[in-house]
């Protein structure tokens, strides 16, 4: 309702504009032609003199003017008057219908506009809950990885105190089975060195009579070694 | 070629007369087949083609006359034969043949003994007649020395093997002492 009161306050103050500007052209143009004799007089005088109220041709000449006379101001506001009564008469429903139609289209306007704003406020609340929401997910979130994280730790620690423990246990078997090759390594080189030791002393001492000795002993007990060997 | 061998063996023991013979012919073939081995000119004069046929037949005949065997004689037929067969390379395994099989026929047993030393003939006597009492067959002694063996003696008979030397006696202590140790580390 403003709105149409603006736009009808706007086209009333249109119109007097018109309907001033109009006699004042009139009267400026009227001026004009009376100043020229005014200054054909003045050319004597040597200045122009100031126009005055009194100047105005207010009715004069309304009906019938005489040529050279300006246009009285009555009569302009009457055209002007005449002017306005045509416009309402003839174009005031035209007017009124589409400055119904521009307010329609305004309030519309301003309707959607008002449904933007809504959605818009919808939006942002469910946007701002969606934030909270997400604020809290990402809290969760990262709970949840924290403790994932510390899960890990603790199996990876896990897994490697198992694994050190196994390794030692390996390490722990492979040194005492290296122990005991070497032990049984040592022993056997012991052993072996000391029969090499054994034979070249018994070759270096043994003579003659003791191979006899050693043959005839063969002698007496091979008879019962062939019986044995053959027999088993 | 153990059949081949044992097909010639069976049919020089066939052609023998008598056991006598058969040792006669296992001795030649024997000192035959290591000389063959052993020279190298030998097996040139025998196996190359450059020479006749009848040239290289000589030089067995010769060798074989050399060695005991007449040219009629069953030893020299039968490197004859063995030869012209291309069959010299089993002569080793054939002439072992003969003498397990004469021995058997003569019922002998051999015994190789062999000592550190050589020692005096009344070991090996010793040593026979002891072999030949528990065995019961009739026992002949090879000789046999290798210093190695430090002291004592070894005989193989019947294919077994009686060791009593001080070498044999030292390796069995040495396994011994072996598996003590292996059985004390691992009772530990």
């Amino acid at each position: 309702m403003k709105t149409t009161r603006r736009i009808a306050r706007g086209w009333i103050t249109t119109s007097l504009f018109v309907a001033l500007l109009g006699p004042a052209t009139l009267w400026a143009k009227g001026h004009e032609e009376h100043g020229h004799g005014v200054e054909h007089v003045a050319s004597g005088h040597g200045h122009h003199s100031a126009p005055e109220v009194s100047d105005i041709n207010w009715v004069d000449g309304l009906f019938s003017r005489p040529e050279g006379t300006p246009v009285p101001v009555v009569a302009l506001l009457i055209n002007t008057a005449v002017l306005f009564f045509l416009l309402g008469r003839f174009g005031g429903p035209a007017i009124r219908e589409g400055l119904k139609g521009r307010q329609k289209r305004i309030a519309q306007d301003i309707e959607a506009a008002r449904e933007m704003k809504e959605t818009a406020i919808e939006q942002l609340a469910f946007y701002k809950e969606k934030l909270e929401r997400f604020e809290s997910e990402m809290k969760s979130i990262q709970d949840s990885m924290r403790e994932q994280a510390e899960l890990e730790r603790t199996r990876v620690l896990k897994e490697a105190e198992e694994r050190r423990l196994s390794l030692e246990r390996e390490a722990r078997a492979r040194l005492e089975r290296e122990l005991v090759e070497a032990r049984k390594e040592a022993l056997r080189v012991a052993v072996s060195e000391s029969i090499r030791a054994a034979e070249r002393v018994i070759k270096g001492t043994i003579n003659g009579e003791d191979q006899e000795r050693l043959g005839g002993e063969f002698a007496q007990t091979v008879g019962a070694s062939a019986t044995r060997e053959v027999s088993a | 070629m153990t059949e081949v061998r044992d097909r010639y063996a069976q049919a020089i023991y066939e052609l023998a007369s008598d056991p006598a013979e058969l040792d006669q012919v296992a001795r030649t073939l024997s000192e035959f087949a290591r000389l063959y081995g052993e020279s190298r000119e030998l097996r040139e004069a025998l196996e190359n083609p450059v020479f006749p046929m009848e040239r290289r037949e000589a030089v067995l005949v010769d060798v074989a006359s050399a060695l005991g065997g007449s040219e009629d004689s069953l030893a020299t037929r039968a490197l004859r034969v063995l030869f012209s067969r291309r069959r010299l390379p089993i002569l080793a395994e054939l002439a072992q043949t003969l003498r397990k099989v004469a021995d058997e026929r003569k019922g002998i047993v051999r015994a190789q003994v062999t000592t550190a030393t050589a020692l005096n003939e009344g070991f090996y006597e010793q040593v026979g007649r002891a072999l030949s009492e528990a065995l019961g067959k009739n026992v002949v002694v090879e000789r046999a020395v290798d210093p190695q063996l430090i002291g004592g003696a070894i005989t193989e008979v019947m294919g077994r093997t009686i060791d009593r030397s001080v070498r044999g006696q030292l390796r069995r202590v040495e396994q011994d002492l072996l598996m003590l140790t292996a059985q004390q580390s691992l009772s530990h």
